[in-house]
């Protein structure tokens, strides 16, 4: 049914949707009361807002921290499975390549806790099953002895096989999956980009989101590079289809200097708030803050895209982030509680 | 009246310690709203920074993570229980010491049990979709498996396959796909995988059981029954649960909001170490009795005093202040938008004018009627105050139906026998000897409640800007407004001057100047020139909008052409219903027409259930729109924050 | 006008009772084009507005009211067209 503008219904009603459900999201203001607050009151405090249905219905199995962390990855998961339910055509397709990632984290995670000999119970509490692979498909992976039968009957969900058959032998050997991660990763993007560039409507826009998030994580790899002491192959950990070549990548990594440094990443970049924000990097500052600066640009610069485009993929995927974030946010900050860490510490860890 | 409530800012200070007996105090007065202290460095709050929670924030919140679990589990909702007698505070925190962590372990164990039982009853469920395709082979499941050098598939295929390698096949026919077993070599798996993609082969998982398969699943179907009673068994234990306590949880619940929300007020105030400062809203003239009462309750030991305000920068919350009998059409107020503070509260005039609108659009005393009885019979199942006002414009809007239905002569679109029209007839036939419908003069009626309605839209944004703005911008945007007005009417003149119309005064007799423009066209056109220039001196963009005075005027056209409509479909109903089924079977009566007067009946009752639905729905949201539209465009704004006082109202707790 | 549709009329050889049968018909068609068409217009704008306002109603039910509103907007369009057909007939 497209209508005379070209712009179906179900498009206009789910971009609707979401720009609403976006202001459902908490506040700045809400973020700096729940600082003051202790670990139960803000488990009470979010179980006023839309976390409700799951801290009532955890409440008698879990308890304290566990409580929370477990609502958070069910109501993230939930939201994104409903999400992905109501989203209509192609819309459906980018949404669902694009929470591929989730099947990418709880395939590493599951793998990971296995190897370290994690109770299965401990490492499903921190599964967030967003992506293909639903609770009873990571309950069946989880159900594996070990990582080589998960790899086995991974081949069974289209999770990426060539890539396992390349780097897990290796992985397994090295005992470290990090290289299988970034490898993962790699081909993850490449997917998406091969199917937003093939032809399909509104694959375009969909393309400049996956770029601008491509470049924004580049950069935080490239900065955490500079902070890390160890070497690690650059060339590697480049994920290519943003603004950055990997042979810039690799330039950009060898230089030690920071001004020169930021000089000829901003003669790369052309987002004006990228470049406004690098200015400001040029004093040398943690590599936390410099990811959460980085983070918020981005989102600033999600937002500003999907006001360009109201009907399009944009406001979809801008409100998955932002959630994801707020997930994250109430993560460390339940986190920082438990730890006794002061307030102001875990306001550094938040993305507001 | 049309002003929403006065309030009056309060600003209050005192030490730390102070905290609690004031926090106790507000709450119990339920009346101070409170304006949140935001972190943002404001003007004389250098140094202040967002409190922290009183003593025993924490234990509550758990303990009320824990009561909300409970009775998420035994669902329980404060709605359904009845506020019985209320317990006093101590005794409920005694019980709340005693009784919750017991509670707590009791639901604790069964949902724990229960959702053991529930993973029980899903893999059964799973293990017999597995075995059900094998239920149609007649083979026992034993030999399936436990082979070293044999491989079994299993799967649908879309025909039968012929394998030209060694095997056992098991096939089966069903009505949209085949099932097939087969079991064959293992170093040829390569060559059957080939053969059976062919055939569209989509494999299942093979199950590790033996017997027969039919057995296997009588064998699960009867544990699946005993883990389904014990599931009701535990369900039941916790409705009993639920019996038990349900009191005692909601009356928990309340309590411990209520301190929550006590504990946690300091983080909505500005503090430094030693003071802190609350500032927020109070109804003017409880700003004594509240002051008083702080005094009393800390020694004196505060300072409390009014700041003065600023209505129009200030988010001032509003309450409305109406009389009774207005306060239902506060819903469609809310529903549009709150009243600024500093604006006139048009709620007054819309629970005046919209049941005036609905009964010259429904106008029948048939329908005003089932409405009538509506309203009152709905009352049972709408508890909210929401709901009873809504019911409340419903009643007044039908008692205006019923009204305008004697005066247009209508009942469920029949003529009243005896009375003729007093208002211009809406009846698609002439009766009583009438004419037929008087289009000219209904839509000529409406138009002049369009312009009635319009200068009054704009005379109440003319006080607006009074009273909102200041210097030239407001005498510019006054004179607007009456420019606005100045236009409509001059139009109105020249109009007049030149056609004559039922209902509309004859200028046409005046002495002419020019051909066909008399005095009053010369006097119209000045005052529309004079208008133009007037909301150009404004804004000159707003010139742009002129011809929707035209369209604004024309659009209350609505109230005769839905109301026409209306009546149409119900002598539709009449005629299809009497005239054609009904009136020809009573003249020539026979066994079969009673099949046909029963289905007349049931398109009479049928159509017209059918139009009262229509008959509200346009009715009200073709008055409603006017209302928001055609009305409130012309000076309303809206935006007003809602006035809610810190405290709660307690339905099963003492103070 | 008229005068000279009855002499065009008479001329093809048709009565007045004839002519004013034809007349009335047009009439008719003409009021069932006016509802009909604009009925479609105000059907296209509402569509995109309907489910724009069924979006925002799912999410946030504070809205529905204005929403609804926002939604009946256009069908100002057909009320001006019952009203050309009312006019037309009873006129």
């Amino acid at each position: 049914m497209v209508g005379v503008s070209g712009i179906s219904a179900p498009y206009i009603y789910i971009c609707t949707r979401m720009r609403v459900r976006k202001t459902t999201l908490l506040p700045r203001e809400e973020y700096m009361r729940m600082l003051n607050m202790s670990l139960p009151e803000i488990t009470r405090f979010i179980g006023e807002t839309h976390y409700k249905q799951e801290i009532d219905e955890l409440g008698t199995t879990f308890h304290g921290i566990d409580l929370i962390e477990v609502a958070l990855s069910w109501n993230l998961a939930k939201e994104y499975q409903k999400i992905l339910e109501i989203t209509p055509g192609t819309l459906k397709q980018f949404t669902q390549a694009y929470l591929r990632r989730w099947d990418i984290q709880n395939v590493l995670t599951i793998l990971r806790g296995k190897m370290q000999g994690e109770k299965a119970g401990k490492i499903k509490e921190v599964l967030i099953p967003a992506g293909v692979l639903d609770r009873l498909i990571l309950d069946r992976l989880l159900a594996e002895d070990n990582t080589d039968k998960i790899v086995e009957s991974l081949k069974a969900y289209r999770m990426y096989p060539l890539v396992f058959a390349r780097e897990y032998p290796l992985a397994k050997e090295s005992g470290s999956f990090s290289k299988l991660e970034n490898a993962l990763y790699k081909q993850f993007y490449a997917e998406i980009i091969e199917e937003a560039g093939s032809g399909i409507k509104g694959g375009n826009l969909f393309l400049q989101f996956i770029r601008l998030e491509i470049d924004i994580k580049n950069m935080k790899t490239l900065f955490r590079l500079r902070a890390d002491t160890f070497e690690e192959d650059a060339r590697e950990m480049c994920i290519s289809g943003g603004t950055l070549t990997s042979s810039d990548f690799v330039s950009l990594n060898a230089i030690k200097n920071q001004d020169e440094f930021i000089d000829l990443l901003k003669s790369k970049i052309w987002h004006k708030a990228l470049l406004t924000l690098l200015e400001e990097l040029r004093s040398e500052k943690t590599i936390r803050d410099i990811e959460i600066r980085l983070t918020r640009v981005q989102l600033d610069q999600m937002e500003r895209m999907s006001k360009r485009h109201p009907i399009s993929i944009h406001p979809i995927l801008v409100y998955l982030e932002k959630k994801k974030y707020e997930v994250f946010n109430l993560r460390a900050l339940a986190r920082g509680k438990e730890s006794k860490l002061p307030s102001d510490r875990i306001a550094e860890y938040l993305v507001m | 009246m049309l002003n929403p409530r006065q309030m009056s800012r309060l600003l209050i200070a005192a030490s730390r310690d102070q905290m609690a007996p004031v926090i106790a105090e507000l709450y119990r007065h339920n009346l101070f709203h409170i304006e949140d202290y935001v972190d943002a460095g404001a003007e004389g709050y250098e140094g202040f920074k967002i409190g922290s929670p009183l003593l025993g924030a924490s234990e509550k919140s758990a303990d009320l993570i824990k009561i909300r679990a409970i009775t998420n589990t035994i669902a329980v909702r404060a709605d359904d229980i009845d506020a019985g007698p209320s317990c006093s505070r101590d005794e409920l925190q005694k019980k709340i010491e005693r009784d919750l962590p017991l509670l707590e372990r009791e639901v604790e164990e069964l949902t724990v049990r229960r959702s053991k039982f529930e993973t029980r009853a899903k893999d059964l469920e799973e293990k017999i979709a597995e075995i059900t395709p094998f239920a149609d082979i007649p083979v026992d499941m034993n030999l399936y498996h436990g082979y070293k050098r044999f491989t079994t598939s299993a799967g649908y295929v879309s025909r039968e396959v012929i394998l030209n390698v060694p095997h056992e096949m098991h096939f089966s026919k069903g009505k949209d796909k085949n099932f097939l077993v087969v079991i064959f070599p293992t170093e040829q798996k390569s060559e059957v995988d080939k053969t059976l993609a062919e055939a569209g082969f989509q494999p299942v998982p093979v199950p590790e059981e033996s017997g027969s398969a039919r057995g296997r699943i009588e064998f699960y179907s009867g544990e699946m029954a005993s883990v389904h009673k014990e599931i009701a068994e535990i369900n039941k234990q916790l409705e009993d649960v639920k019996q038990k306590h349900a009191a005692f949880l909601v009356a928990c619940e309340e309590l411990l909001k209520a301190e929550v929300d006590q504990t946690e007020a300091p983080l909505r105030f500005a503090t430094t170490n030693q003071t802190f400062v609350a500032e927020g809203w109070v109804p003017a003239d409880k700003v004594t009795a509240i002051t008083n009462s702080l005094v009393y309750v800390t020694d004196g030991k505060v300072f409390v005093t009014v700041v003065p305000t600023d209505p129009v920068h200030d988010s001032v919350p509003v309450e409305y202040n109406n009389p009774d009998f207005a306060k239902p059409s506060q819903v469609l107020m809310d529903v549009y938008s709150r009243p600024k503070y500093t604006e006139i509260d048009p709620t007054l005039m819309l629970s005046i004018v919209f049941p005036i609108f609905f009964g010259l659009i429904l106008g029948d005393v048939g329908y005003g009627l089932v409405l009538l009885a509506m309203a009152f019979g709905l009352r049972k199942f709408l508890n909210g105050v929401e709901g009873r006002y809504l019911l409340d414009v419903l009643r007044n809007a039908s008692i205006t139906s019923i009204f305008f239905g004697l005066l247009y002569s209508e009942f469920l679109g029949f003529a009243i026998p005896g009375l003729s029209p007093i208002m211009p007839s809406r009846h698609l036939i002439a009766e009583h000897g009438g004419h037929g419908p008087m289009i000219p003069d209904l839509m000529i009626i409406s138009i002049w409640i369009g312009i009635l309605h319009i200068t009054l839209g704009r005379i109440l944004g003319i006080i607006n800007h009074a009273k909102q703005d200041h210097g030239e911008h407001r005498t510019k945007a006054m004179l607007a407004n009456f420019g606005w007005i100045a236009v409509m009417w001059g139009v109105l003149l020249v109009i007049w001057s030149i056609v004559q119309m039922p209902l509309m005064p004859d200028l046409t007799a005046l002495p002419a100047v020019i051909s066909i423009i008399n005095v009053g066209g010369v006097a119209g056109l000045i005052l529309a020139v004079l208008g133009v220039l007037l909301i150009a001196r404004d804004s000159v963009l707003e010139v742009v909008e002129l011809p929707s005075i035209i369209s604004h005027v024309l659009s209350y056209a609505r109230i005769v052409a839905v109301g026409f409509s209306s009546v149409a479909i119900a002598m539709v109903i009449n005629f299809i219903a009497i005239g054609m089924l009904i009136e020809p079977q009573l003249e020539n009566f026979s066994i079969f027409s009673i099949v046909i007067i029963i289905a007349g009946l049931v398109v009479f009752l049928l159509g017209h259930a059918l139009n009262t639905v229509l008959g509200i729905l346009g009715g009200g949201l073709h008055s409603v729109r006017l209302h928001y539209v055609e009305f409130f465009t012309k000076f309303y704004k809206g935006g007003g924050v809602k006035y809610i006082p810190f405290g709660m109202k307690r339905r099963f707790t003492e103070d | 006008m008229a005068a000279e549709a009855v002499v065009t009329a008479v001329d093809v050889g048709m009565t007045v009772e004839q002519i004013a049968a034809t007349q009335l018909g047009m009439k008719a068609m003409g009021a069932g084009v006016a509802v009909g068409l604009t009925g479609i217009g105000a059907g296209v704008a509402e569509m995109a507005i309907g489910s724009a306002a069924v979006g925002a109603t799912a999410e946030n039910k504070d809205v529905f009211g204005l929403v609804l509103l926002l939604t009946v907007i256009p069908e100002t369009i057909v009320i001006f067209g019952l009203v050309v057909a009312l006019l037309l007939l009873f006129v």
